[in-house]
């Protein structure tokens, strides 16, 4: 089936998740939509695959303009799509599951349904049991599962998205085999949504790469991985020159931490930084830099492996006793943990400030007030946190941080921030560092990573290099460890 | 925001009303008449809104902390239980002034208990509150008619003897009136006012001190709050934090499960005094069904008022015209307005549905808004 | 919010409004207005709707009388409203008189009586004149019941195939005693008279279910006991609860074949369910008794008394005389029927009287000697069951 997508163009408030996106899939091929978190891939698959509708633009199938108002439209019309969490109902076996959403009247065949279940689980190489329960299987299992009755129901188009994330390296092979028979045997069209380029690389014949909700790249494979890093990350910025930084005692020390979490496990991770430095921590979304960090704050106890912060051993200590050690963790989602919607700016003064018993609002709000003019946060002291734009509402959640620090952990610190206020950040922030604060951060914008840290750690599935020779420190150099060439 | 859920069941009940050939516009009448018309009603009515107002400012706390402690009814009844402990063992010779206090001392403790074992199940067997508590529900009620058909028993009916005065709470000679009681409930609603109270706001409520009766004492307690609200408790906002994102308050700094302990805790204590208010106030003794589904009641309120505290005295006194416009009602001698008083169940039951339907109009509204946000 | 407010303050002003400014109801001279308080619902086809029933046959019979009923004053149907709170209703609009009509009302029957001294209660069941706890403006009023449980006893003594009647029993407590004790007195007298059989071979069982009605995971469940008795060889169901399992059970099972019948209790038409296997039905008729009690108050002859009555003895169903009543049902011979009329007439000429020593209780202590007739009082207080029978005498605590 030929898909054309024409002119998609989908706005969520201020921002603009798909820009104009126009593209073409022919039937028997497999495509890639490559493009760092936020570049608009998962708007653009949920409007293709009927989970929302786009502002404006169109979509052909086959030449045909098609409209769909939900997901079970889409899957009519032959789009099915393959969620990262496979959308099944844990309390019925793979049977009952295959025959949901099935229109055959009020008395669907089981007969009929377990045949084409065999077989087409048969042709795919599958080896499904009917009769368990969603429950016993594996994430693997699970996706073979949506696959076969995605395909039963008439899907000619598969979307895939992240499907490689948690299943084993045998699934991973099967499931690669599968979809390589459909597109190039049946001619089924299939999307597959990642941040992966190995993943891209072993199956995919085309690539589309999107960058901040634009289409700015369509290449056909093989390409180097350096190159796609250049197409998702943008243009490469050399690094400026900075003096060195004054390095001070190696004051927090993470000793082969090892961290198990369901979709990924951080392998044997050793870093040590010194008081005063900024590291950092780089990799495609999902590639462990994240449970590091937050295994730093206390907040994912690690399996084996030690922290340590000024020599203390802190690998048990919870987020509170951390946070009584000097480290403070600011997380991406400001709103969802971070800020509390509905609680106004005083109130997250006065929640973060230690104290006693009760609350002086007086000297609160004083002090908020004095925040608000030093952090130049437009708000007033009374304004309902969720009120203030997100750019405010960065600077309130750096304003709340307290002033003696050891260690510093960010994740994504100038998330949405135009430039300007970007910098301000960043100012904030490098004077906390000038004070001797050992700094971890996040970021998927690698220019950020090159222009502000002393040292990188990449990763990549799981496992660390540190790079801390500056001739590395490109786009390039480090765009191929991201992608997992060393 | 109130106005909906009330608007949509005085309606509907004028429907019923209507249906049943009897005459709306009478039956209010002697509904209110009768709820208000003479000095014992509105004592009834005054004395009635007691537990519930106890009851519902407990379940402000662990409302504002996002916890649906269902199992309040449990927590009532336990209370209720505890207080018996003292009180059956109370004769008429008996004149300490600390019988009372002890009984809703150990009353609150039952509460507690029970309270904190639904929390417990929460932080640390990740069960719910809410399945916690219907099934902490069913045992409390369990324990009650175990004692009630065992060692409690006295006389034919499941129940113990009644209590001694000396065991009850003291009311005003010759009526049903306790200012105790009254001054109770209007101390824990005022407390927990206070301890919720946003960023230290004064509270003005104009033409308080013309409400009879109840009016003076509010303006005297709002008075009192007026003066400590410069110094907040840090805990309301801890919980407030805790309701609205316990993610983002935990990152904040707040001991979630500690607080959510302390919450249900508190919200239990109060819940017990409530029972113990069943036990030696509203019936002199232990019975079955002794927590007469005040606990459901103070839900509620307190749902009814989106859980802010200001509105929580009102809606319960309303509420305690419900049971007692409509005894009267149903004893009425004008067959046009007599009235069945399951009818005033049934008012309940729609007012229920009228909240639940609010509040998801409410949800709907606020996800639209949401969805127009990444 | 500021809708809200304005709500609020309406709110208010409706409440005062309608508390202070609203006209009382003005009452007629010659009019007597009743209050009638029942436990259950007034249709429950049991002892409340009995009273009901009396009370629409008082409004019937005597002109200028009101009646206020307010049924269902019990912990689950109306768990926060007090007796008190009731009677205050129904004296606020004249009540002069108030009927409170179930046992478990009786202390606090005491109470309002004394802080309305010019309303007369007359508390059904109860026993405060007869203990002299009463205030003067109470008094007590029951039916002799135990003549129609003896009457029951002997229908299902005569029908018996295996000689074994079981007793389904409510609570425990004075009145459910003699009620099973008559019952068993009836059957021993009349297995022994008209089967020609020996008193030691009669097997008469009660069992308990602790409360006037099923209550799930309270109580046993009825149907579980009756189909119990069944199970453990009896063929007669004598009720003494308000609901109708026994009925029911019995006849599903005589729908499979089995021989089997029930008397069920309480309401005269009881029988109506199961017509063929129904031996009777003994049942309360309070009308007669409410009349007098209500024509003696308004002629301002009334007197506090404890007040037991028995049944117009020439037509004990006779709806305007007799206080009690038994209906005989249809699976009852021509000949059974026969000899119910003879023992019904021997019980009412005073030429049988069962509560005629000598008679043991259960534990084989004397209580009545040789000759000896019982009391009222000694019937009324019947600590245990007799001698002959199963079943508990007093609760397990």
């Amino acid at each position: 089936m030929q898909i054309r997508i024409d002119q998609i163009t989908k706005t969520f408030g201020r921002v603009r998740a798909n820009d104009s996106i126009s593209m073409a899939l022919e039937g028997g091929r497999i495509y890639a939509v490559l493009g760092e978190n936020g570049a608009g891939k998962s708007t653009l698959m949920k409007i293709l695959s009927g989970y929302q509708p786009a502002d404006s633009g169109r979509i052909l199938l086959d030449g045909q303009e098609v409209r769909f108002a939900t997901p079970a439209d889409a899957l009519i019309t032959g789009i099915g799509m393959l969620h990262q969490d496979p959308l099944d109902v844990p309390n019925l076996t793979a049977l009952e599951n295959f025959m949901l959403g099935k229109h055959e009247g009020l008395l669907p065949k089981r007969r009929t349904a377990l045949t084409a279940f065999r077989e087409v689980g048969q042709r795919l190489g599958f080896d499904l049991n009917p009769d368990a329960y969603i429950d016993s299987l594996t994430i693997g299992e699970r996706q073979q599962l949506e696959i076969v009755r995605l395909l039963s129901m008439g899907a000619r188009v598969l979307i895939l998205d992240e499907p490689t994330t948690g299943i084993s390296a045998a699934q991973k092979e099967t499931l690669f085999n599968s979809l390589k028979h459909l597109a190039h045997e049946q001619g089924v069209t299939v999307i597959l949504v990642s941040h992966k380029l190995e993943d891209v690389e072993a199956l995919c014949d085309q690539v589309l790469v999107l960058r901040a909700g634009k289409l700015v790249g369509e290449r056909a494979m093989p390409i180097s991985a350096g190159e796609l890093v250049t197409l998702m990350f943008g243009q490469s910025l050399e690094r400026k020159p900075r003096p060195p930084a004054p390095k001070g005692d190696a004051i927090f020390e993470a000793a082969h931490l090892t961290i198990l979490t369901r979709r990924l496990t951080v392998h044997d991770l050793s870093l040590k930084a010194h008081a005063g430095e900024v590291i950092g921590l780089a990799g495609l979304d999902g590639s462990g830099q994240r449970e590091f960090l937050r295994a730093c704050a206390g907040l994912q106890p690690p399996q084996r492996g030690h922290l340590r912060l000024h020599g203390r051993d802190v690998s048990r200590a919870d987020y509170h006793q951390m946070a009584r050690f000097g480290v403070a963790y600011a997380p991406s989602g400001r709103l969802e943990e971070g800020l509390v919607a509905g609680l106004t700016v005083v109130e997250h003064f006065a929640l973060a400030r230690p104290g006693g018993l009760w609350i002086r609002w007086g000297a609160v709000r004083s002090y908020t007030q004095k925040q608000i003019d030093h952090y130049h946060i437009k708000g007033q002291p009374e304004s309902q946190i969720q009120m203030l734009s997100g750019g405010n509402q960065q600077r309130t959640l750096i304003a709340l941080l307290p002033d003696q620090l050891s260690l510093l952990l960010l994740e994504d610190p100038t998330r949405g921030l135009d430039v300007e206020s970007a910098r301000w950040v960043w100012e904030q922030l490098l004077e906390r560092r000038a004070k001797g604060t050992t700094i971890l951060f996040i970021s998927p914008d690698l220019d950020e990573i090159i222009e502000y840290s002393d040292r990188v750690l990449v990763f990549f599935g799981g496992r660390a290099t540190l790079v801390d020779d500056p001739a590395h420190m490109t786009t390039e150099g480090l765009g191929r460890l991201i992608g997992g060439k060393s | 925001m109130m106005l909906l859920p009330l608007l949509v069941s005085l309606i509907l009940m004028g429907i019923i009303l209507s249906s049943l050939g009897k005459d709306a516009g009478a039956a209010l009448e002697r509904f209110l008449s009768g709820a208000l018309g003479t000095p014992n009603a509105r004592v009834d009515v005054i004395m009635l809104a007691v537990p519930m107002l106890l009851c519902a400012s407990g379940l402000l706390l662990t409302y504002t902390a996002g916890l649906w402690n269902i199992g309040v009814e449990g927590q009532v009844t336990m209370g209720a239980i505890f207080a018996t402990i003292i009180a059956r063992s109370i004769t008429q010779e008996d004149t300490s002034p600390f019988i009372v206090p002890a009984e809703l001392l150990l009353a609150a403790v039952g509460g507690a208990l029970w309270a904190a074992l639904a929390a417990l199940l929460r932080i640390h067997a990740k069960v719910n509150e809410i399945f916690g508590g219907v099934a902490l529900n069913f045992i409390s009620v369990n324990i009650l008619l175990w004692l009630l058909n065992g060692d409690w028993k006295v006389g034919t009916y499941p129940q113990t003897a009644d209590f001694n005065t000396p065991a009850l709470l003291p009311r005003l000679e010759g009526t049903r009136f306790s200012p105790l009681g009254i001054g109770l409930a209007v101390g824990a609603w005022l407390l927990v006012f206070w301890a919720l109270n946003h960023g230290g706001k004064k509270l003005v409520i104009p033409g308080l001190n013309r409400v009879p009766v109840v009016g003076p004492i509010l303006a005297l307690g709002v008075r009192l709050l007026n003066f400590l609200a410069p110094r907040g408790t840090r805990w309301g906002l801890q919980l407030r934090a805790i309701g609205r994102s316990p993610r983002s308050a935990s990152l904040l700094g707040v001991r979630v499960n500690r607080h959510i302990l302390l919450s249900m805790i508190a919200c239990g204590a109060l819940a017990g005094i409530t029972g113990a208010v069943q036990a030696i106030f509203v019936r002199g003794r232990l019975s079955p069904g002794i927590s007469g589904g005040i606990g459901f009641m103070g839900v509620l309120i307190v749902l009814l008022v989106n859980i802010r505290p200001l509105w929580v005295p009102l809606i319960a006194l309303f509420f305690a015209l419900v049971p007692i416009g409509s005894l009267k009602l149903a004893s009425s001698l004008d067959p046009a307005v007599q009235i069945d008083a399951s009818l005033g169940n049934v008012f309940q039951g729609v007012l229920v549905l009228g909240v639940l339907l609010a509040n998801g109009l409410r949800e709907r509204a606020a996800r639209k808004r949401k969805e127009n946000i990444p | 919010m500021k809708l809200a407010r304005l709500f609020g303050i309406a709110l208010v002003i409706a409440l005062v409004a309608a508390a202070f400014g609203l006209p009382r109801p003005i009452q007629a001279q010659d009019e007597l207005v009743i209050g009638y308080i029942l436990v259950g619902p007034q249709n429950d086809k049991g002892w409340s709707q009995a009273h009901f029933e009396g009370a629409e046959y008082v409004e019937k019979m005597i002109p200028g009388v009101k009646k206020i009923v307010l049924d269902k004053l019990n912990g689950a149907d109306r768990p926060n409203v007090t007796l008190e709170q009731v009677v205050e209703s129904m004296v606020e609009q004249g009540a002069k008189l108030i009927f409170t009509t179930s046992d478990e009302f009786g202390p606090d029957t005491l109470k309002a009586a004394e802080k309305f001294p010019d309303v007369i209660f007359i508390h059904v069941s109860g026993d405060g004149v007869l203990k002299k706890v009463a205030p003067p403006n109470v008094g007590n009023v029951m039916g002799k019941m135990e003549y129609m449980k003896q009457v029951a006893g002997c229908a299902a003594a005569l029908k018996t195939q295996t000689n074994s009647i079981a007793y389904l029993g409510p609570l425990i407590n004075d009145e459910t005693r003699r009620l099973a004790a008559s019952v068993y007195l009836g059957a021993r007298y009349c297995f022994e008279k008209y089967r020609g059989g020996k008193a030691a071979d009669l097997t008469f069982e009660v069992k308990w279910i602790g409360f006037w009605f099923n209550i799930p995971g309270v109580t046993l469940d009825p149907t579980e006991v009756a189909n119990g008795f069944f199970n453990g060889g009896a063929d007669v169901i004598v009720s003494g609860i308000d609901t109708t399992e026994g009925t029911v059970v019995a006849k599903q099972r005589a729908d499979k074949g089995e021989k089997v019948f029930a008397i069920p209790y309480d309401f005269q038409g009881a029988c109506e369910i199961a017509p063929e296997i129904c031996l009777g039905t003994p049942y309360f008729h309070w009308g007669p008794s409410y009349v007098n009690i209500v024509k003696a108050v308004k002629e301002g002859t009334w007197k506090p008394a404890w007040d037991w009555l028995s049944p117009d003895w020439s037509d004990i169903n006779n709806p305007d005389t007799s206080n009690l009543g038994f209906v005989k049902g249809a699976a009852l011979s021509e000949d059974e029927g026969k000899i119910i009329d003879a023992f019904i007439a021997a019980l009412g000429d005073g030429s049988v009287n069962l509560f005629t020593g000598p008679l043991n209780f259960q534990d084989g202590t004397v209580y009545l000697k040789e000759g000896e007739v019982a009391t009222d009082e000694q019937i009324w207080y019947l600590p245990q069951l007799l001698e002959g029978m199963k079943g508990e005498s007093k609760p397990a605590n």
